[in-house]
């Protein structure tokens, strides 16, 4: 007994020492970092100080914060409310139908976001496609502006994170006993009242899942703002970027980085209170 | 029979071109009645129950519920309830939460869900478990919950798949009786669909033994095992020999049998076919007869001897390749592998099969359709 113990914790150990070396490691330091004082020439002084959690009060931080904080919940809205059906009529395609749409949802990975991202510059330019086609079509007479602006890169954060909403919620109606779903309708229930009654409550785990996959990429991702959005609007990512790149002023942009992480993992924790994941356990 | 509560009427369905799962049934059963769909799996029975709860539509035929149309309703306006073969209870919901489901649909005040969820689950003998969650429950517990939820809805017609199918052989004793129990109490009409002819015997008012999606016959327990029409029936129902043979001659109502290995007496009663006419015969393995001696009745070697459920059965093999089974109970006979006896059987204890004016019956209208 004790020495199958022993065996299974040097079988492990390798996922230990990973785990030490790039996650913990690197947080670690970041948090040492934040209570660190810049130095003038893009060093760090190793002096304590609480300067960098004070700096961020600023209402010019705050408002970014805010700013990050209203994008994310808009784009994971958006990304819910479309990834969702298309999620759950992937889960009732017919076998080899699945397969197709499995593989148009991968395709898109194959190219590198940025570039797919340039790709909706085209599309969304004064002169580009979309106000072509709407000229064309009599709905518009100026060509809308569309790029550079808020709705810009709401469209490219639900373009690169609905695939994940798409799969979290299509792997758990996948695996949804749809006898449920008629035995609801046998006892009384209409099609709708079915659905939200059975279907949606069984898939919350999939839609949660999804959520924490989009919302916490999107508080973050500073490029689709920074290409879509042409530095006008500038994100808690796109500040951390900077304060790390061109500011040289690393504790600050590791203190940014772990307010940050603190917010959406108290999010995370609220979202999960409010869903009562309690209630939804005992389903495989 | 009293009052008809559901009607269909040559109900054709098929899934994939050309190969009908249904190929026209028609059946009326009464108000009150425990009528039991019998066949091997694939055979269409749960197609049958699935068109009833309305969660299939047939291709042609209707569905008539007390009087009514309802073949192209949708399943949620039928007076019909199911107990799904998995049991399909919500994983999310409680006991009770399940259990009303069906009456918070319909608007019931809170009180009166309560009041009905413990009389149900008073009545399916688990009093106290409205607060346990489906997974907290044994196979035959999810059982009776799914029979509560159904029957709270106090359904015209509760359609039955295989419920007891998972259970072990001593729950599915006790299920049977309590189910019967039940409908006997509320005076619902049940169709219960099963493989097992036992199960079918014990509970059923009629039977309606089903085959490649059509009935073969439709009748009391007593007239589908003592009185089998076709050999499909009988070898089902009553594991009978079919045995083969030719008419030689005749008196009265008893025939002269020839089976290819000497010939035996067999009473036909009114339909006695005349002399040189092919017959198909059902006996019974327990009806079977061994003469050790091997002097008197029709030849055969002993094949095989097994012993099983306190019944020993004997594997004959005749001349002709075909094989008669014998079975007894209790260790009576010295018979020995290998050696030859003789075997008989009362004239009584055959039943003449697949003639034609039985098969009649079992085939519908619309049949060439799919022939």
């Amino acid at each position: 007994m004790r020495r199958r113990r022993n065996g299974s914790v040097w079988m492990i150990l390798p996922l230990y020492i990973f785990t030490l070396v790039f996650v913990a490691g690197p947080l670690l330091y970041m948090f040492a970092l934040s209570l660190a004082m810049p130095n003038e020439t893009h060093g760090v002084d190793w002096n304590f100080t609480l300067e960098n959690y004070k700096r961020i009060l600023d209402t010019v931080y705050l408002n970014t914060f805010a700013q990050s904080f209203k994008l994310a919940v808009t784009s994971t809205v958006i990304i819910c409310m479309t990834g969702y059906p298309f999620g759950y009529y992937m889960a009732r395609m017919s076998e080899s139908r699945k397969k197709r749409a499995m593989l148009f949802l991968m395709l898109p990975f194959w190219v590198n976001s940025l570039i797919r991202l340039y790709g909706w510059i085209i599309i969304l330019q004064n002169k580009g496609i979309l106000n072509f086609i709407l000229k064309k079509l009599g709905i518009i007479e100026k060509p809308l502006k569309l790029l550079y602006s808020y709705p810009a890169i709401v469209i490219g954060m639900v373009y690169v994170l609905l695939p994940f909403m798409v799969l979290s919620v299509y792997s758990s109606a996948e695996k949804l006993d749809w006898s449920l779903v008629e035995a609801a309708r046998d006892l009384g229930a209409s099609r709708t009242k079915a659905f939200w009654t059975v279907t949606f409550k069984l898939t919350i785990p999939g839609l949660l899942s999804g959520v924490i996959l989009t919302f916490i990429p999107s508080m973050g991702l500073f490029f689709i703002a920074d290409i879509l959005g042409g530095n006008k609007i500038v994100l808690v990512g796109s500040l951390i970027q900077e304060q790390m790149t061109r500011g040289g002023n690393w504790p600050f942009a590791a203190a940014l980085a772990v307010v940050l992480m603190a917010l959406t993992t108290i999010m995370i924790i609220l979202y999960r209170r409010i869903t009562n994941v309690r209630e939804l356990e005992g389903i495989g | 029979m009293t009052e008809i509560c559901l009607e269909l009427k040559n109900i054709q369905k098929s899934f994939t071109e050309g190969e009908g799962v249904l190929k026209g049934i028609s059946l009326t059963i009464g108000k009150g009645e425990f009528i039991t769909l019998l066949g091997a799996s694939g055979c269409g029975k749960t197609t049958t129950l699935r068109i009833i709860a309305g969660l299939e539509r047939p291709d042609a035929g209707q569905v008539f519920l007390g009087g009514k149309e309802v073949t192209m309703l949708e399943p949620e306006v039928r007076d019909v309830n199911t107990v799904f073969q998995n049991y399909a209870l919500f994983p999310h919901m409680t006991v009770a939460e399940n259990i009303g489901y069906g009456l918070k649909l319909k608007k019931v005040p809170k009180n009166e869900i309560k009041k009905r969820v413990t009389e149900m689950l008073e009545l399916v003998q688990l009093p106290g478990y409205e607060k346990r969650r489906p997974s907290e429950l044994s196979g035959g517990q999810k059982q009776r919950v799914a029979i509560a939820r159904a029957l709270i809805n106090n359904p015209k017609v509760l359609l039955l798949d295989e419920p007891l199918g998972a259970l072990d052989l001593q729950l599915r004793r006790t299920m049977q009786t309590e189910l019967k129990r039940l409908q006997k109490k509320l005076g619902i009409t049940f169709i219960y669909i099963t493989h097992d002819q036992e199960e079918a015997i014990n509970m059923s008012d009629r039977i309606a033994v089903m085959n490649q999606g059509r009935f073969e016959q439709i009748g009391t327990p007593d007239e589908i095992y003592n009185h089998p029409k076709t050999s499909y029936v009988a070898t089902f129902v009553g594991n009978a020999n079919i045995l083969y043979g030719t008419v030689e001659n005749r008196e009265g109502t008893k025939a002269l049998v020839e089976f290819g290995c000497g010939s035996a007496l067999v009473e036909m009663g009114q339909k006695c076919p005349s002399p040189g006419e092919k017959v198909t015969l059902a006996v019974r393995s327990e009806n079977i007869l061994l003469d050790e001696s091997g002097s008197i009745g029709l030849e055969a070697i002993v094949k095989e001897k097994s012993f099983a459920a306190g019944q020993l059965r004997v594997t004959l093999k005749l001349p002709g390749e075909e094989e008669v089974i014998a079975s007894r109970y209790g260790i009576d006979s010295n018979v020995a592998v290998g050696q030859k006896v003789c075997w008989n059987f009362h004239p009584e204890a055959a039943v003449l099969v697949d003639c034609k004016e039985n098969m009649a019956q079992g085939e519908a209208p619309g049949e060439e359709t799919y022939a």
